[in-house]
């Protein structure tokens, strides 16, 4: 599915990513953790085009799209979501779901053709996600956890063939968390393709076909989530030797 | 006389109506902070006016001064694509006194002489020469332009320039080509602006390269701050109070050089007053930022 070949990032003198090479399986859930500044952000950004690589190639199911823009990827079949949540803040729930479903590349056509029925994709998405409120209200008006089920929402609900989370459970309580756990096994369970990052270690471990972590940019640990957690590296990326 | 008086005043309403409508495309829809909006109401001007005095149809003439200033607006866009918020309005102000140095120093443009003695429109050999028949027209130009807006922004490519004003990454994200509807956004407005130049060209039969400078860019900006952003209906509202309620101090009997910028002062304590009442202005949907 994701294939990254010796992929390299620096900002100024520091290296974020440095030479990684990882393979994303179709259909499994892999969980990509680290402790900070180990990399993992920098990672998505790369995979989804907002950052420029410094060298190196990333494919998406055989296409090299390592060249291509960020809204280019997503069109190539990226979905993904950010460790801060980010909104239309002026923009309905249903307006979100509607820009994220229209996959139209003719804007100006938009102008003049009938706006398109989704109360269906809209409802059955809403009912996934857990999200009981009227779809008429504002992004501004919600609360954070309601916004972290919409922005997932947004992103399960774009045409995509990767879904990639950015810290999906970051800052929320641990009824939600629980409740965004459940969404990501229904996920699986429909046979999604999904990255996670991570940082909390239990999250993940029950959820994630393979865990990858990082430290200071590189891979030091590929695995199955059973390895991780006995894993002398991971332990030592978190605790320190 | 008086009957004279108002629709004349009502003609000014409908082209600024016209006009700031067109800016709150880019600025309240679509989050661009362009202050060159009045260089495309100048292009327009002048090229309706110069056309039509060499000979070309009122129609063309009309269409043609839409067309360049759209043309001028993609170029905007097309300089100042990657820049946002502080830098893309100074970079839009600097390229409205580029305009105007060029209107002020080009021969074609008579530069600061103006272009006197513009032809009233003629329109399928009916001149619109009285007053009345001039309002007539620019309410039928105000209607189609408020229907075709209204349209604009309650389709989906109104949401979508929605999204790009709240968050233009998130948008890219999800696979929208932002500097497209970029270039789409500042195009029509600055096609409407072309078009209410022409409109007040052949309505005021002198233009000068003063008309579409500081204090026009001012009025206009002020309209849709007043009005509200992401309004259209707002800016048809603001239109109205920014051009009506300075025309009071015309019962004061005051000398011309007290009277502009008493003017100027009137603007500045209405924004500030409907400011101070409605923060995101009368029916303004999105705050000010």
């Amino acid at each position: 599915m994701i294939k990254i070949k010796n992929i390299n990032k620096s900002f100024g003198g520091l290296k974020a990513v440095d030479g990684i090479n990882l393979e994303i399986g179709k259909g499994q859930i892999t969980a990509i953790i680290g402790p900070n500044g180990s990399g993992k952000t920098t990672l998505f950004n790369l995979i989804s085009g907002i950052v420029e690589k410094d060298s190196g190639s990333i494919s998406l199911n055989g296409k090299n799209i390592s060249r291509q823009e960020d809204f280019q990827r997503s069109e190539s079949g990226i979905s993904r979501t950010f460790q801060h949540v980010r909104l239309f803040k002026n923009l309905t729930i249903r307006e979100h779901f509607e820009v994220a479903l229209d996959d139209d590349k003719n804007l100006l056509k938009k102008i003049f053709s009938k706006n398109k029925d989704s109360g269906d994709e809209i409802e059955r998405v809403m009912r996934l996600i857990g999200l009981e409120k009227n779809i008429e209200t504002k992004a501004n008006d919600l609360s954070y956890g309601q916004r972290k089920l919409l922005d997932i929402g947004i992103g399960i609900v774009k045409k995509h063939d990767v879904l990639m989370l950015d810290e999906p459970v970051a800052g929320i309580n641990p009824l939600l968390r629980r409740k965004i756990k459940e969404l990501i096994k229904v996920l699986r369970e429909q046979g999604e393709t999904i990255v996670i990052i991570e940082h909390n270690m239990e999250f993940v471990m029950d959820l994630a076909d393979r865990v990858v972590c990082l430290e200071q940019g590189n891979v030091i640990f590929e695995g199955t989530a059973k390895e991780a957690q006995s894993s002398k590296e991971v332990l030592e990326a978190y605790l320190g030797k | 006389m008086i009957a004279n008086y108002f629709i004349h005043i009502l003609i000014l309403v409908g082209i600024y109506s016209i006009l700031s409508v067109s800016l709150n495309l880019a600025l309240g829809y679509t989050g661009l902070l362009n202050l060159g909006h009045v260089a495309f109401f100048g292009v327009g001007a002048y090229v309706s006016a110069l056309l039509n005095m060499v000979g070309v149809p009122f129609i063309i003439s009309f269409l043609a001064a839409g067309v360049v200033a759209g043309a001028f607006g993609l170029f905007l866009i097309y300089v100042s694509k990657k820049l946002k918020g502080d830098y893309l309005a100074l970079a839009t102000l600097g390229f409205a006194f580029i305009v105007y140095s060029l209107l002020l120093n080009l021969k074609f443009t008579r530069g600061p002489l103006g272009i006197p003695g513009i032809p009233k429109p003629e329109i399928f050999g009916i001149v619109i020469s009285s007053n009345l028949s001039y309002l007539i027209l620019v309410l039928v130009i105000g209607v189609l332009t408020f229907l075709f807006f209204n349209k604009v922004v309650k389709s989906s490519f109104g949401k979508m320039l929605g999204a790009l004003r709240d968050d233009e990454l998130n948008l890219r994200v999800l696979g929208k080509n932002t500097t497209k509807l970029k270039y789409y956004s500042m195009g029509i407005s600055a096609f409407f602006a072309g078009i209410a130049g022409s409109l007040f060209a052949h309505y005021i039969t002198y233009i000068d390269p003063s008309s579409f400078y500081m204090s026009e860019l001012i009025l206009i900006v002020t309209i849709v701050i007043i009005g509200g952003l992401a309004s259209i209906e707002g800016s048809l509202i603001g239109a109205f109070i920014v051009i009506l309620i300075p025309e009071v101090l015309r019962f004061f009997a005051l000398p011309s050089s007290i009277l502009g910028p008493m003017r100027q002062i009137f603007y500045a304590l209405v924004l500030i007053g409907v400011l101070w009442w409605r923060p995101k202005g009368i029916l303004g949907k999105v705050d000010l930022q």
